[in-house]
């Protein structure tokens, strides 16, 4: 069913693949909302999927801040077999905050089974952690782990025969840091290596609990007003193994420290160089555009991109990148806290971003929710992006009659349907349950060409969700590879153009995740079911600015390789 | 402290008209309220901040002996003597109070359909609409006549808009302006809800109606003033960003306190270029979010 090819193209893509006409291709035309009818089905797969894994972050309920935010998950080949194995970072509590149950690895098996192999991993991971961003750090052709934790965050290197050792010290990224959200690799100073974003929260000892707050009449947690927030860490590799600190000279701290929650590097301001975009809780969010030599400036507020359309700062979690408008440019969506509502903001040619929240239906159905990872993803393959996203108060106490907003949630899973998204009903098991869910990945876990999905909740049990649509054709999957990389061997900040007939789509491989995770670095496509006389074409744009092109099957995962050293 | 605060904004002339008919049974209540309440509820900063404004005449107080709505075939409302504090303390926007005094009320008369409104109204201001929605629907559903009555529909709109139940919000203000022509803020309701749902021309259409009805009154200017804001959004979504600043500027004429529209001011103003305008919205916009601070500090909004 599947097909791998691995192609290194030079002269070929000329013939395959016509530039021009790519870029005169109209922008994708959603069909009418009345004649989109629902073809997204999923299934809770976890229990027979070998993952029964209850994920701890601290006492239940919870009752200080540090419990609130759950732990991430990331999509990680360590075995180099291609397909997803996964990683979770794991919390702790408040008593013993550096001595948790542990991270968990999984081997997938296929037929989305897997296998706990964390003990012969090595990787014994007990610290309280959050984020997790995966990347060949040290460019051995395989992927490593880094982890967000709280106190002093852990480099994981894969030794490649299915053992990880803890380099954080010798990397040189040992020393308390406080605490650490999440992470994004990527190269930003296009020397071909993995540098580090790394976001972080706010001060806080466990030692010293912080009082609680009220609301509406209830008691609640207190944060993250009122509490010093922690400015982000930006690292770059040095390529000989270490990493050193450039926090301080970046730029990036130019504005106020904030409460860091998550990020993702993409370029969003069309010169090449992956910018990152930081979500804030209770802050303005950040825009720090790349100005080459690892020096960056924050322009959310000057696009449009820190506040909504109200100018106001929202407490921001996830992010999902897509291109919603079909113009080939990447749009962003935040997730957001309940009664206020989850944000798009659509990038525009002339590097601003307008707030399209209400012109494409996504905030209204958000309002009661507390949203956290977001990820576009064609589920039904119909040949444009849905909308997922997982839910789940922060406050134990919330209810809808008290804050209109209950602490467990169900997933909002909203499918394009036209213009606008549209809200699926919970007409299905796994979509009508609620849970307190903080992050998930969304990616095609058993290799049958559909986009199935992990979801990471609160002292909960992970979930696997399988995506039952199950066709064969109308689908392709492009993986990048650039065996000559210094580290960036999956083209994190590559963009992805797909052209068939009159449909055109754009991916972007991103460094970050939808929420303290690893977004699947590689593009799926959904094609629908005409397929037409010529085969999909594709165009990846690299990091460096080379282009690939080719056609590939429908139906079919192709892994690309950039021309050799072409621009 | 708590219970101190709480007596504190309760004025001498409430309390005395609480315990007129309920006496210390009431002030018991009030007093173990306090017990569970600190202070003022700072409600979430990016709601519809005018969600909840009530058309002029909605919450006047009731005179509890004759109705002011009463229909002959309507059951006649139940009449409390604390009805009337509560109702006054709903129109100063202390809605704590209003809290513990319409919470006794609906103790001792369950089935008071004045009370649940006015209840429902409370919990709408303080953010709490899903608790509001069913006590605005009893309300009606009583059939009871009472004051106010004919204005339910306007915050059941409201309501289910901050529940995010846009059809419904929309039946619910559609009703309302079918029985009271003049409710402008079921128009601006109605303007809202179409921009949410991409009818821009619907929503410039009940703009301007609502612009119409609401005149030029002083008192009204802070409702004049977000209608002219929503007509600028109206503006700047279609990228016409100098007639969205004009809408923009005249709003904040009228009205320098809307944190929001200072918001849009510094976007639109960093669309056309002028960096240094926009940043200098943005500052006054942080002065307009202090000031609205400090008159949150006193009492819930």
């Amino acid at each position: 069913m599947q097909c791998t090819q691995l192609l290194s193209l030079g002269l070929r893509a000329s013939v395959l693949f016509s530039l021009a006409s790519v870029g005169r291709a109209a922008p994708q035309q959603p069909s009418p909302e009345t004649d989109v009818a629902s073809t997204i089905q999923m299934e809770d797969v976890t229990a027979r999927s070998g993952i029964d894994f209850v994920t701890c972050s601290g006492a239940d309920p919870s009752t200080q801040i540090l419990e609130v935010k759950g732990g991430g998950v990331a999509l990680i080949d360590f075995d180099a077999d291609g397909d997803w194995d996964l990683f979770f970072p794991n919390g702790a509590t408040l008593q013993t905050p550096t001595s948790g149950p542990g991270a968990r690895l999984y081997e997938n098996l296929g037929g989305m089974r897997w296998r706990d192999i964390t003990a012969q991993s090595g990787i014994d991971h007990r610290a309280w952690s959050f984020g997790t961003a995966i990347g060949d750090y040290d460019g051995d052709g395989r992927d490593d782990i880094f982890v967000a934790c709280f106190g002093q965050n852990r480099l994981w290197r894969n030794l490649g025969d299915g053992r990880f050792a803890d380099v954080t010290k010798s990397a040189g990224l040992g020393g308390d840091t406080g605490w650490s959200t999440a992470a994004a690799m990527a190269d930003f100073d296009g020397d071909g290596d993995l540098d580090l974003y790394v976001t972080r929260y706010v001060e806080y000892d466990p030692t010293k609990p912080v009082q609680p707050a009220h609301l509406r009449g209830l008691q609640v947690i207190n944060g993250p007003r009122g509490i010093p927030p922690l400015s982000d860490m930006l690292f770059e590799n040095l390529g000989n193994g270490t990493f050193a600190d450039r926090s301080d000279t970046s730029g990036i701290r130019a504005p106020a420290a904030s409460y860091g929650l998550n990020a993702v590097v993409l370029d969003l301001t069309g010169d090449g160089r992956p910018d990152i975009f930081v979500a804030n809780d209770s802050r303005p969010n950040f825009l720090l555009r790349n100005l080459g030599n690892m020096r960056f400036e924050d322009i959310g507020t000057r696009v449009g991109l820190a506040t909504n359309i109200e100018g106001l700062e929202q407490a921001s979690m996830g992010i999902a990148v897509g291109d919603v408008n079909g113009d080939g440019r990447a749009d962003l969506l935040t997730t957001n806290f309940s009664d206020d509502t989850n944000t798009l903001m659509v990038s525009r040619a002339d590097g601003f971003f307008d707030d399209a929240t209400a012109r494409f239906g996504v905030g209204a159905p958000s309002r009661t929710l507390c949203g956290w990872a977001a990820a576009f993803a064609d589920l039904d393959h119909d040949g444009d992006e849905d909308l997922f996203i997982v839910n789940g108060h922060v406050y134990p106490q919330a209810t809808k009659a008290a804050l209109n907003s209950d602490y467990a949630q169900p997933l909002l899973v909203m499918e394009r349907a036209g213009a606008r998204f549209r809200t699926l009903p919970a007409a299905q098991p796994w979509l009508q349950t609620p849970h307190r869910d903080r992050s998930a990945v969304v990616a095609d876990l058993d290799r049958d060409g559909d986009l199935d999905a992990v979801i990471v909740g609160l002292n909960q049990p992970v979930r696997i969700l399988r995506n039952t649509h199950d066709t064969k054709d109308d689908w392709a999957v492009i993986a990048l590879n650039d065996p000559a990389s210094r580290g960036n061997r999956t083209g994190v900040g590559a963009r992805i153009e797909l052209l068939e007939g009159t449909n055109r789509q754009v991916r972007w491989i991103v460094g970050g995740g939808p929420f303290q995770s690893n977004a699947a670095q590689e593009a799926h496509f959904g094609l629908g079911s005409k397929a037409h006389a010529a085969p999909p074409q594709v165009r990846v744009t690299w990091p460096d600015g080379r282009i690939s092109q080719q056609s590939v099957e429908r139906g079919t995962r192709t892994v690309i390789a950039p021309p050799s050293q072409e621009r | 402290m708590l219970r101190t605060n709480i007596i504190k904004r309760m004025r001498p002339a409430h309390i005395f008209a609480a315990r007129t008919k309920h006496g210390a049974a009431v002030v018991a209540v009030l007093f173990l309220w306090g017990c569970q309440t600190e202070g003022t509820q700072k409600t979430p900063k990016n709601g519809e901040s005018q969600a909840a404004s009530e058309p002029t005449e909605q919450v006047a107080t009731p005179k509890p002996k004759s109705p002011v709505s009463a229909n002959a075939e309507q059951p006649q409302e139940m009449t409390h003597p604390n009805l009337a504090v509560a109702a006054q303390l709903v129109a100063s926007g202390s809605f704590l109070d209003a809290e513990i005094v319409l919470t006794a009320i609906l103790r001792d008369q369950p089935s008071s359909a004045q009370a649940k409104f006015l209840l429902g109204v409370v919990f709408l201001k303080t953010q709490r609409a899903a608790r509001a929605l069913p006590l605005l629907q009893a309300s009606l559903a009583s059939g009871q006549a009472f004051s106010g009555r004919k204005h339910v529909e306007h915050f059941i709109g409201w309501a289910n808009y901050q529940l995010g139940e846009l059809d419904a919000a929309k039946r619910a203000f559609q009703s309302h302006v079918a029985e009271v022509p003049t409710a402008d803020d079921s128009y601006y309701g109605l303007a809202v809800i179409a921009l949410d749902e991409d009818r821009v021309a619907d929503a410039q259409q009940a703009l301007e109606r609502a612009l119409e009805l609401v005149g030029s009154s002083p008192r009204r200017v802070r409702d004049r003033a977000k209608m002219l804001a929503r007509l600028g959004d109206i503006e700047f979504r279609a990228d016409r960003i100098e007639p969205a600043v004009d809408l923009f500027e005249q709003s904040l004429e009228l009205y320098a306190d809307h944190v929001e529209v200072w918001g849009k001011l510094a976007r639109a103003l960093d669309r056309l270029g002028r960096a240094d305008a926009a940043e200098a919205a943005r500052v006054k916009q942080a002065a307009a979010q202090a000031r609205v601070d400090a008159r949150g500090r006193g009492e819930a909004e």
